[in-house]
Parts: structure tokens; sequence; C-alpha cells
């Protein structure tokens, strides 16, 4: 029996707890994803834009399993009602949330790794051996800079009784606003600049740059410095968040919503 | 001995809403009480009488509007670290239990939570205490609540706590099971452990309780010993009649008598209930009862926690 | 009348519109794929807009159709009334297609709320070659989704996740009915399935009003005729499922 922090979480919180449901979902989920866009995308903008749009509901996946699960955690911890059992430990309500991050993390590169098998089969898109390096760089910058969001978006989820409203939108959003599903030149002007400051946007471009135009390590290197500046402030808003609302909660008693 | 819990002035309030509009809604309006180490202390109180809310702010999980509070000499709001280190809690009900860990997966979750090594066997031992070793390895999704109730103990103990606050521990557990939990608490108490309870049982106080308050309404109405609260509470005694010949009318007629309820049972005999100041002797109730009965025999009844709990509360 | 009376209630009182996830797939969620289409037709603007905007409603009155309609049959479970709807004499079938008929006519609601938001916040505007063709297009479509919501209940009860499933199924359905992809462009294999699907013929027949190309009554009818179908079918399966019920205290999984 394994008895670390990490198994115990696992198999106290997650949703998926074998591998045949896991791959279930880990492959069919995200296929059904790719190829709804994908047939939206090549009937309305053209196949010129097929592999772009899948690359880039890829890496959103990436996001979305790393978001949601972040937040299902806690939300199972409400269901339960142990919540106010974890919280009233001397452990920190941050350090509980830093510390069950890793399986998340670790679904979300398995996620892509799957991911990237079905799209090489399905829509012959391949990762070159020497891509193996910038991507993996691209990869961990995204996921350190959406840990952020998706710690804020759980911890509201102590507070507010409905998380739900805020994890869609923000889904929506990403979708919307980080180049997933067109090019960014096509947003407004202003809406561009502000795109290009929210998490995931510079390190999908940078993902596009190696996996299309097979750039140099150089040439994503700014991608890569921007995202991990914005992973930094959210990672710090996340603290402070965290925080705040632990205080909160702990003022208003309504730490035992369900 | 010192005072291993002082609670002064504590006062807090909810913000609710009422029709859309926001509403204060005093839970605890000041109360007061010191607790000994090692004593059981009972919080007793109607519905919504502001028990909860006292364990949720002495554990630390909810910050009081007004009043201090020190744990272990510690004040709650300055360290609650240290005091979340050496307090443990169980809020009650079946809630709080994660469904796929085995009852060994789930203390080994917490006493990591609590950052102790804890070797097996000694996890093992803490679920003798509880009766659950045969389960260790089970998942407790297909537990009763009584198991969950106890595993819940367990937790509590994971960290050696000095001061225990369990919230209505015996919650839904049928009568068997409720003395099992019992037995385990009392055993909690020799240990030294400091044990606070909320309770809807009186008699359950009145066995475990060195010490107990009634809390109505978010104020304390009386704290003291169970045989305190008894003897100052109650201006009655019960008597049990068993008799012949009853005039109910005239038996009705006399002042002192209270609550007086009347049974038929086999033979043709009556038995009658009531109440009787404690002023009098139990010659002097004889004699003015044989007025309208022929007495076959009588009892007298001390007066439980639940006769004085009902008085102060009504 | 009192299947009448029940429909209204129905409405009112179990179309649970407090519920937030219902809440967000009905105003929320057409305004995210509007923004996307929007943003995809700057890049190609060259084409025929019409039966995206309506696919958009589509996208959203399926996803509500399968949540709701979904879970029709075991929230009676859940909810502890199927015993009681067992004892009275309405039947099983009935209150099942009552609650299909509403999320149904939710799902109307849907595609006309995103038509609204598609004219007022995107400017789009929408055009149909014959309006009568569409709109009995539109009828047959809502014909389609209410057998299709039964055949959810039943098939939803068969699963022991209900929801985890649901979000497996969301897209295969879009994609398999035509509502991006024409359905003679699918590997073939995939075509019959597709016309098992009943909303995919009314798919079909509104995007061949909407463009004007030479209309084809035979889709329509095939709608009709299949969801027809799919209402016998399902009205055997719940009588059987009642029965079942009856002796074993069970609702499929649960
Ligand atoms: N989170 C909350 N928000 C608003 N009001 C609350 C909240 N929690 C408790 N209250 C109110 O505070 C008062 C005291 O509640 P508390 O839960 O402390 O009572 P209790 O003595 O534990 O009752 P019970 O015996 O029912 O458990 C009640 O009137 C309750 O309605
Ligand atoms: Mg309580």
């Amino acid at each position: 029996m394994s008895t670390n922090f990490f198994t115990l979480s696992y198999k106290a919180l997650y949703s998926y707890q074998n591998v045949k449901t896991y791959l279930t979902f880990r492959v069919l989920e995200p296929l059904f994803h790719y190829l709804f866009f994908a047939s939206m995308a090549y009937y309305i903008m053209g196949s010129e834009y097929l592999n772009f749009i899948v690359i880039g509901n890829v890496i959103y996946m990436m996001v979305h399993t790393l978001i949601i699960n972040i937040t299902v955690m806690l939300r199972f911890d409400k269901i339960y009602g142990t919540l106010p059992y974890n919280i009233g430990s001397p452990t920190s309500t941050l350090a509980i949330m830093f510390k069950r991050l890793l399986i998340p993390i670790i679904d979300t590169i398995l996620t892509f790794i799957i991911s990237s098998l079905t799209v090489f089969f399905i829509f012959n898109i391949k990762i070159e051996f020497e891509m193996i390096f910038p991507l993996l760089l691209l990869i961990i910058t995204i996921i350190f800079s959406l840990c952020g969001i998706g710690i804020i978006i759980s911890g509201l989820g102590v507070v507010f009784k409905n998380v739900n409203l805020f994890l869609n939108l923000s889904l929506g959003l990403f979708q919307i606003f980080c180049g997933v599903n067109f090019p960014l030149s096509v947003l407004p002007n202003g809406i561009e600049t502000i795109a290009r400051c929210i998490p995931f946007t510079n390190g999908l471009l940078g993902i596009r740059e190696v996996i299309t135009n097979s750039a140099e390590m150089n040439t994503v290197l700014p991608y890569i410095y921007f995202e991990i500046s914005i992973g930094v402030v959210t990672f710090i808003i996340s603290i402070f968040v965290i925080k705040t609302l632990e205080i909160l909660s702990r003022k208003k008693g309504v730490l035992f919503f369900d | 001995m010192s005072s291993i819990i002082k609670v002064n002035n504590l006062y807090h309030e909810y913000t609710i809403k009422n029709n859309g509009k926001k509403e204060k809604k005093v839970a605890l309006k000041g109360i007061n009480f010191e607790v000994k180490q090692g004593e059981v202390f009972g919080l007793l109180g109607p519905n919504g009488a502001g028990k909860t809310t006292t364990i949720k702010i002495l554990t630390t999980l909810l910050i009081p509007k007004n009043g201090n509070v020190t744990l272990l000499d510690k004040d709650i709001l300055k360290s609650p670290g240290y005091i979340r280190k050496n307090i443990n809690f169980m809020l009650g009900g079946e809630r709080g239990i994660y469904n796929r860990l085995t009852p060994i997966e789930y203390l080994k979750y917490f006493s990591l939570l609590y950052k102790i090594k804890i070797p097996d066997n000694k996890l093992m031992e803490l679920l003798e205490l509880v009766g659950l070793e045969k389960n260790a390895n089970e998942e407790t999704i297909g537990f009763s609540k009584g198991m969950k109730q106890r595993l819940h103990i367990a937790r509590v103990l994971i960290n050696n706590p000095k001061i225990v606050f369990l919230d209505e521990p015996t919650i839904g557990l049928d009568p068997v099971i409720s003395e099992e939990v019992r037995l385990i608490i009392s055993r909690l108490s020799k240990k030294n452990i400091t044990v606070i309870l909320t309770t809807h049982y009186m008699q359950e106080a009145d066995d475990l309780c060195d010490r107990i308050a009634i809390i109505d309404e978010g104020e304390i109405k009386i704290i003291g010993t169970p045989t305190f609260i008894k003897s100052t509470h109650s201006d009655v005694k019960f008597y049990e009649v068993t008799c012949s010949n009853l005039d109910e009318v005239g038996i009705f007629s006399v002042e002192e008598i209270r609550n007086l309820a009347i049974k038929t049972i086999e033979g043709g005999l009556k038995l009658i209930r009531f109440e009787y100041p404690v002023t009098s002797t139990i010659k002097e109730v004889q004699k003015e009862i044989n007025q309208f009965c022929s007495i076959i025999k009588i009892n007298i009844r001390d007066v439980t926690l639940e006769d004085a709990y009902i008085k102060l509360v009504r | 009348m009192i299947a009448l009376r029940l429909l209204f209630f129905n409405l009112i009182k179990f179309t649970d519109l407090r519920n937030k996830f219902y809440q967000w797939i009905i105003f929320c969620q057409p305004l995210i794929f509007l923004t996307i289409l929007y943003f995809m037709l700057k890049v190609n603007p060259a084409i025929n807009i019409d039966k995206y905007i309506f696919a958009v409603g589509i996208i959203s009155a399926w996803s509500f159709i399968l949540y709701a309609s979904g879970t029709a049959l075991i929230s009676e479970k859940w909810g502890g009334t199927f015993e009681l709807i067992l004892g009275s004499n309405t039947s099983l079938f009935r209150i099942v297609l009552t609650k299909s008929v509403c999320n149904s006519l939710i799902g109307l609601l849907n595609i006309c709320l995103t038509i609204l938001y598609a004219q007022i916040i995107y400017g789009f505007e929408i055009h149909t070659s014959n309006l009568i063709l569409s709109i009995s297009s539109l009828i047959v479509l809502i014909y389609s989704l209410i057998s299709l919501g039964m055949v959810l209940a039943v098939l939803c009860s068969l699963f022991n996740n209900v929801f985890e499933y649901q979000n497996l199924m969301v897209f295969p359905f879009l994609i398999l009915s035509g509502l991006f992809i024409p359905v003679n462009d699918l590997p073939l294999i995939f075509q019959p399935i597709s016309y098992v699907i009943p909303m995919t013929w009314s798919i079909k027949s509104l995007y061949d009003s909407l463009i004007g190309i030479e209309f084809s009554y035979f889709y329509l009818l095939g709608g009709i005729l299949i969801s027809s179908f799919y209402f016998v079918l399902t009205y055997i399966f719940i009588s059987k499922i009642e029965l079942i019920f009856r002796k074993t205290n069970k609702i499929g999984v649960f």
C-alpha cells in the first residue's frame, strides 16, 4: 500500500480511478472535441485552417483538463463534507492546494501525450524529434501559468455556492481570446493586446511556431519568457486570493456551504 | 489546576439574507465559560442555540465578531497554527469521510495533514480503540453511520490532541452503538484529554460530562455539574402512585399537584403521575393523596437532567 | 386537457431553470459559440452564414436536451417521486414525454434566443429563402428532439455515472447529425448511423430551406417518420422498465 499524499489524494478525490475509464475519457472526449471543432473550422474557415484548429484545441484540451481537475478536487471535498477537516488542520489551505496540484499536472501531461498520438493518426500532425525539447518547455510554462488560474477558480468555489459559472466562463474565454480557434489577428486591436497578456496565449503561439514552422529555440524563447512572467503574476494573485478567501470564509462562516 | 479553555464575552453574529435584504442574526450574545484540563464539558441547548457556532470558533474555523478565547493559554486569533496542532474536532453526522479510502488510508491522509509520522501499528491501535480493526482495509463507502462516526473519533485522536471537540457524536446512532461511542469518549477523559461535547441526549450528557453549560438563544442559562444543575433547577419531585378508588375531581383540585397524568392499568387500578414541591416530605404527600384514593404503592423519582433542561429552556 | 395542464405544470415546476448549469447552457453557451463563429467568419467571410447561426442554436438546444431530458427518467427515482408516479394512474411514458416536450420547447427557445443574440449583439442578418419551409423544418426538428429526448432518458438510465457519459455524448451526435459536416462527406461507415439520429433529417431539411437549393420533402417526411418510430420504441421500453421496477425496485442501473 502506497501512502503518500499524492496517492491518497488521488484515490480520495480523482474522478477516474481505473485505466479503462481513464482512457475512455482521455482518448474519446478530446477526440470528439477535436473532430467537432475541426469540422466547424474546415467548413467555415477552409481546409488550410485544419491543422491550426487541431493544434489549438489539443493545447486547449490541456488547459481544460488542468483547470477542471484542480476545481473538481475541492468540489469533491465539499460534496464529501471533508473540507472543514482539511481546513482545520495545521496544514494551510494553500499548501494543501499546491500539494494536490501534482495530480492534475500529471493528468494534463498524459492528456497531451495521448492527444498527440490521436492527432497524429487522425489528422497526420507530426511532432518531430527536434521539437520535443522546446515543446516540453512551452507546455511546462503553460501548465505553470494556468495552475494559478485553476487555484483562483477553485478557491472561489470555497466561498461561492456555484463555481461552475466561473469555470465555464473562463474556459469559454480561453477558447475565444487565446487564439485557439482563430488567429489572434482577427480580434479588434485593443482586445488583441489584452489577449496577449492572459495566460496560455503566448504559450500557444510558441507551440504553433514549433509545430507549424519548426521554429528554433531562440524564436520561441520570447514566448516562454512572456508566459512565465504572466504565470508568476497569476501565481501571486492566486496566493493572495486564497489567503483572502480563507480569512473571508472564516469570518462569514460560509465555509460549509454544499 | 488552570483552565485549558477560557472563553470571555464571546459574541458572534451571522449576516443572513431575508427576502433579499441583508440582516444580522446574533448567534452568541457574549458568553463566558472556562474548562479545566481533563474535563468532559457538555454544551447543551435547543436547535439553533449556538453550540456549533461556539465549537467552530473554538476550533479556529470561524472568526468571532467579538470576545476573547484562549486555548492552551494561546489566543485563537493570534496562534491558530499552534492551536490546530494541539486540538481536533468532529462536526457530527456521517459526512466528512472520503468514500474510496479505507480507514487506514483515511487516517494516513490526515496524519500527513497534521504533519506527523505514525507507524501502521499505531493506526491499528486507534482503529482498535473505536472497534474498527476488522474493517481497517475496507473502503468506507459501505460503512454504516455508526462506523463512520467511530472512524471520525479515530481521526480526532490522530494528532494526540490535548482538547477534542465532538459536535453531536451520537447523532442518528442506535442505542447500542451510542453506548459504545459513549464508552470510547469516557476512555478519552481518562487519558487526560479535555473533551468538549454537544448533544441533544440529556442522559448522555449526565453520564459523560463533568460539567455542563446550557445555552439558549446565544446565552448561557446555567453552568455547573449535572448534580448542581439538577438540584438548583428543580423545585419539585416526581411521584408515581398506584391506587384504587380514585376521586379524579378531588385530586385535580389540589393546588400543589402539578402536571397530573392518570392511567388505568389492569385490575381496575389507576396509575397516577405528578410533580409535588420538594419542600414536602414523602409522608406529607402520602397523607395528602390518601384523601382521594387508597394507595397501593408510591414511588418517588429523582429529578433528571432532562427535567431541569426542559424547565430551563421552556 | 390533463396532458396540457401537466405540460404547463412541468414547464413551471420541473424544468429547473434555477439550475445554474442549465442557465449556462441556455443563456451563455450560445454567446461563446457565436463569438467563435463571428471571428471565424472574419477569417473567411464569403460564405452562407445563416445555417451556422442556426447550428449554434442547435448546439445549445441539443446540450440542454441531452442533460435535461437525459435525466428525465432517473431524476424521478433520485427525487423519490418515482414510486408516487407508479401509484397514480398517470403512465410513466406520459411523464417522461411531458418532460421531453418541455425541454424541447426550451430548446426551441434556445434557438430563437441565439438568433436574437446574433442579430442584436453581432449584427448578423438572417435570411431564409422559404420561410414556410424553414418553419416546418424547425417544427420537425423540435419533434425529433422530443423523440431523441425520450431515447436519451431510457439510454441514460443504463449508465452508472450519467453526467460523465453525457459529457462524452455532446459532440458525437453533433458531428454525426450533419451540423457542420454534410452527412455525405462523412466516412461511409458513419453515414447509416447519421440517418438513425432523428435530428439529422430535420437539420438537412432546415439547411436546404435556408439556402434555397431544391427542397426535398423526403428529409422532412423522413424526420417525422423516424422520430415517430422512436416514440413507439421508447413506449415499449418504458413499459418494460415500469414492469421491471415493480419487481426489482430498480430503474436501469439505479
Ligand atoms: N453560516 C451561517 N449563516 C447564517 N446563520 C447561521 C449560520 N450558521 C448558523 N447560523 C445561525 O446561528 C444560530 C446558531 O446556530 P448553531 O449552528 O450554532 O446552533 P446549534 O446550537 O449547533 O443548533 P443544532 O442543535 O441545531 O445543531 C442559528 O440561529 C443558525 O440559524
Ligand atoms: Mg449544531
